[in-house]
This record gives structure tokens, sequence and C-alpha cells, in this order.
């Protein structure tokens, strides 16, 4: 009797321990580089505590380097331990591919694989929004990367992305954005963007390559981003508006030489008027230079009043009234300046006055004429701002 | 007549006497023998529980298995997870084109764990990539552990 009851209690014990191996459960919820260390959180979803052993790892970059470490934690049912890998004497080498084993105080394990991304192609697509800008607008490039392996990646870089065809300038590209992804779990994306601005002739493109640092060897993707010129022709009027806008609000004009600026709206007739107003340059990148043909009009706008009466653009001196060249003043990118207008021809100087006929109600448009960068780079441009009005009394 | 039922009654004491001994002698013997059968029970008994209740206890794991590129072998890592030592005698490696047994004489100690090399320089074992692999393991108690493996 005794050996029969001491045998079902080692029978029941046993059964016991394998019903509790049975019961184990756990994951491994996160892995990530950090201070070229592994770190691993581990989630026990099952109903027992569980110990972690041991950590098994194989770095498969290199011809039969394995190694075993110690890791001895212990994870509540429902729990989850963090830092697994963090001290122990194991330094990954980012650019290396790692197999990597988790094992139970039961036996249990839990497998997973960390690859460099130079082990396989992956899918990669980019892409330029817009893909068409007018010079000197920003752009955006956009890599997209899926893991479409069955293992994590690691240290998922991406180069700068290279010019491979076209003539457009740009500015140098900054860094990504983010600068890169710690791991990149398998059927998850990374995405990366540059602000690209481009400038050149109308036509002129840039074709660029994009590819991962330490990649798998041609796998890359290409975007292109072509430059399209915006004019002042009626047609397109719409599309280039803001590119040079003025602040209405500093519309003034002046009857005694600039010693008192006005901002109403009734202007005298029979007098000489100088008008000046802040025009402010959008462009990111390119200056523009104003030419002598840049002029306030006033438009006729009462029943029978067709008079369209031009001032000419002065310096920006003024007072006293100078002439302007043919071409001078600079507005420089993203900033703003005072224009002064006047004079009754281009090249000229004031005076221009309403007469009496010409009393009555006016819109007042800013018709722009100048280039960008210098008036040698043949990248002419002209711009129609409507309208502010007036009227004269 | 008197002499005649004399000798009849020596001859009654003397058959008694014979039946007693022979009944005493039948019994001791088969008393001795019955003792004997007993202990020899008891002991084949003790001798099986032990057996059993051992093999019972025996707990291994087989924890880890590196594929080794140079030269072409295997590396079993085995656990024993149980409260006895055990002893494994054989590991045997089976794919869908060949089996081959390996002799082993590996004690491995309550909680402890040891790497079994299969193949060696002199004689490699060439695993195939991505042919699945059947390892037994066999102790000298008659457990028999089995797991699949897929060399990378």
């Amino acid at each position: 009797m005794h050996l029969l009851d001491s045998y079902s209690q080692t029978f029941l014990s046993t059964n016991q321990e394998r019903s509790d191996k049975q019961r184990e459960n756990f994951k491994i919820a996160t892995v990530a580089l950090q201070g070229n260390k592994f770190n691993i959180t581990v989630q026990n979803t099952g109903d027992i505590p569980i110990n972690i052993t041991r950590l098994w790892a194989q770095d498969k970059s290199v011809t039969d380097s394995f190694g075993t470490y110690t890791i001895n934690t212990n994870v509540s049912p429902g729990g989850v331990a963090t830092n697994i890998g963090q001290s122990i004497a194991l330094n990954p080498v980012p650019t290396d591919s790692y197999s990597v084993k988790l094992v139970t105080s039961r036996g249990n394990s839990q497998q997973f694989s960390m690859n460099s991304v130079s082990t396989a192609p992956l899918y990669l697509q980019f892409i330029a929004i817009p893909s068409t800008v007018p010079s000197g607008v920003a752009s955006e490039l956009v890599l997209i990367l899926t893991n479409n392996g069955s293992s994590t990646l690691v240290n998922v870089v991406p180069a700068t992305p290279q010019p491979i065809a076209g003539s457009a300038s740009y500015k140098p590209l900054g860094s990504s954005t983010p600068p890169s992804y710690a791991t990149l779990p398998p059927g998850q994306t990374a995405i990366f963007t540059w602000n690209l601005v481009e400038s050149g002739k109308d036509g002129d493109y840039r074709k660029f390559s994009a590819s991962l640092q330490n990649g798998f060897p041609g796998n890359s993707a290409s975007a292109t981003v072509t430059v399209r010129d915006l004019t002042a022709a009626s047609s397109n009027w719409s599309t280039t508006w803001g590119i040079l806008s003025i602040n209405y609000t500093t519309l003034q004009w002046s009857r005694d030489n600039g010693v008192t600026w006005n901002n109403a709206w009734s202007v005298p007739a029979q007098t000489s008027i100088v008008w000046r107003v802040n025009i402010t340059n959008n462009d990111p990148v390119r200056s523009f230079i104003l030419n002598g043909n840049t002029t306030l009009v006033a438009f006729g706008a009462s029943p029978g009043n067709n008079a369209a009466l031009p001032f000419y653009i002065l310096k920006n001196n003024y007072p006293p009234a100078t002439q302007y060249p043919t071409n001078g003043q600079t507005i420089p990118s993203n900033s703003t300046q005072r224009i002064v207008f006047g004079a009754f021809g281009a090249g000229s100087m004031p005076p221009v006055s309403f007469s009496n006929a010409q009393k009555g109600q006016y819109a007042i448009s800013i018709l722009i004429f100048g280039y960008w960068n210098s008036p040698s780079s043949g990248n002419f441009f002209g711009q129609n701002i409507p309208y502010e009005g007036i009227i004269v009394t | 007549m008197q002499k005649l039922r004399a000798r009849k009654g020596i001859s009654s004491v003397i058959t008694g006497a014979m039946l007693l001994s022979a009944t005493v002698m039948m019994g001791t013997g088969l008393v001795s023998w019955s003792n004997t059968n007993l202990t020899s029970y008891q002991t084949s008994l003790t001798n099986s529980y032990s057996t059993n209740v051992n093999k019972l206890n025996e707990n291994l794991v087989i924890e880890n298995v590196w594929f080794v590129n140079n030269p072409q072998s295997l590396r079993v890592t085995l656990t024993n997870l149980g409260n006895e030592g055990l002893n494994v005698t054989d590991i045997k490696l089976q794919t869908s084109s060949s089996t081959q047994d390996t002799p082993q004489k590996a004690i491995i100690m309550p909680k402890q764990h040891t790497d079994i090399p299969i193949g060696d320089a002199i004689n490699p074992y060439i695993w195939q990539s991505k042919v699945p692999i059947t390892i037994t393991v066999t102790t000298v108690r008659g457990s028999i552990f089995t797991t699949q493996v897929m060399p990378p």
C-alpha cells in the first residue's frame, strides 16, 4: 500500500508539472536596440508565473557566432518584464542579423529574428508631393518602407536622396524626419520625409534616388520633381496670386511730398499724388528685382468713367522724388519692402494727378514687373495685385 | 491374543508419528517456499517501482539546437528540468531521407543543461537547409524526448 501511495503521489506530481508547462504562455511584446543592447519586453499571457531563464542569440551575419546568456527574470501572470537584454554581455551589431530565443524554467521558449536591412530587398516607395512645383516653392520627398519580411528589422536609417538626373537646382537636403527607426516589426511601415526646395526654369527637373544606409545592394526607389513657372498671364492670375502680395492696410497716399501720409479712401483731385504700399515677396528662396514698368493704376469705376491713370514706380527714398531706373529695387526672399508710386511714366518723375473731370470711384490695381534672382537670369515675372478702392473728390 | 493386541497398539502410534512428521515437514517446506517467493516478489516490486517512478520523474527538454556551418554539425542543448539526474544514451536524427543514431553517454544533473555536439570535422553531420530534422533523445531509463527543428 505504501508503494502504491508513493507511486500515485509521484504520478500526480509529474502530471501537475506537465500541466503547468502547458499552461505557461508568454509572448515577446516589443524588441528594440537601445544603447547597443537588446531591449526586449516580455508579456506573461498565461495564468501562472514564469521565469525567463536564458537568452540564446545567434549572429547570423557571422559564421557560427552563438551565445547563451542568463536572464533569470520572473514575470507574474498578466505582467510585463522590460529591459530584458540590457544587462547581459551581448552587444548586437546594428548591421548584423540575429536569431534570438528566450527560454523559461519549464522549458518553453519564444523565438524571434532581427534582421539588418541589408539582408534582403525591401519594398520601397519614393514619391514627391507635389511632383510639380513653381520654382522656389517647397515640396516634400517621401520614402515609404514596408517590412515585407518575417523578422523584425533593426536600425532602419535612410540615406540622403541623391540626384541621379536633371538640372534643376535645389537646396541641400537635410536629415530626414524622423532620422531613423530603431526597429520595424514585420508588416509595419516606416515613413521618412525630406523638405525639398527646387528652382530653375520652367521644365527643369531633378530625379532623386532614395535608399537605406547599409541597405540591400540595388534596393532603391526614385522620384522626380519638375519646375513649372507660374506667369501672370490673365488666364492664370489666380494661380500666381500670393507669390507677391501686399498688405492692403499699408496703402497710403500723400499730397505734400511725403510730409503727411493718408489711409483715407478719399483722394483729392487737382493735386500731385504719391502712393506707397508694402509688398511682400513670399518666395522662400529667390529675391525679386522690380522693373521700372511696375505701376499702380487707378481704373475708373464710376459710370462713364473709363480712365486708367497710371502712377509709375519711384525710387524708394521718397522724398525726394527720384527717377526709378530700368531695374532696381530688390525685395529679398520672404521679406517685405515699401514701394513708392508717383511718376507719370517709366523712369520718370511726378506729378500725376486726377483732374476734376476724373472725379469719382476708382479701383486701384498694382501691376508688378520684374525678375527672379537677377535681371540677367532671364526669369521674368509679372503679376497683378488687385484691388483697393478710392474715391477721387 | 494379548501379544497380537499389543503389537496393534504400537503400530498405530508409529503410524501417527509418521503422519505427524510428514505433516510438519511438508508444512515447514511450504512456509519456507512461500516466504522465499514473497521476498522475491517484494524485491521485484520495489525494483519495478523505483524504475517506473524514476522514469516518470525524468523531465528533459531539448532547449536549443544550433546549426554549425564549419564543420557542418549540430549542437544540441539538453536541459534536465527534473529532480533526478539522467543519462542520455542515444540521440537519433531523422529526416525524410536519412536516419542517424549517435550513441551518447551524457549524464545531466538536475536543473543543469549540457551541449552535445553531433558531428565534427572528421565526421560532420550534413544538414540541409530547410529540410526538417526530427531529434529523438533516449535516456538509460528508456524515456524518449523528441522535437523537430528546421535548418536555416
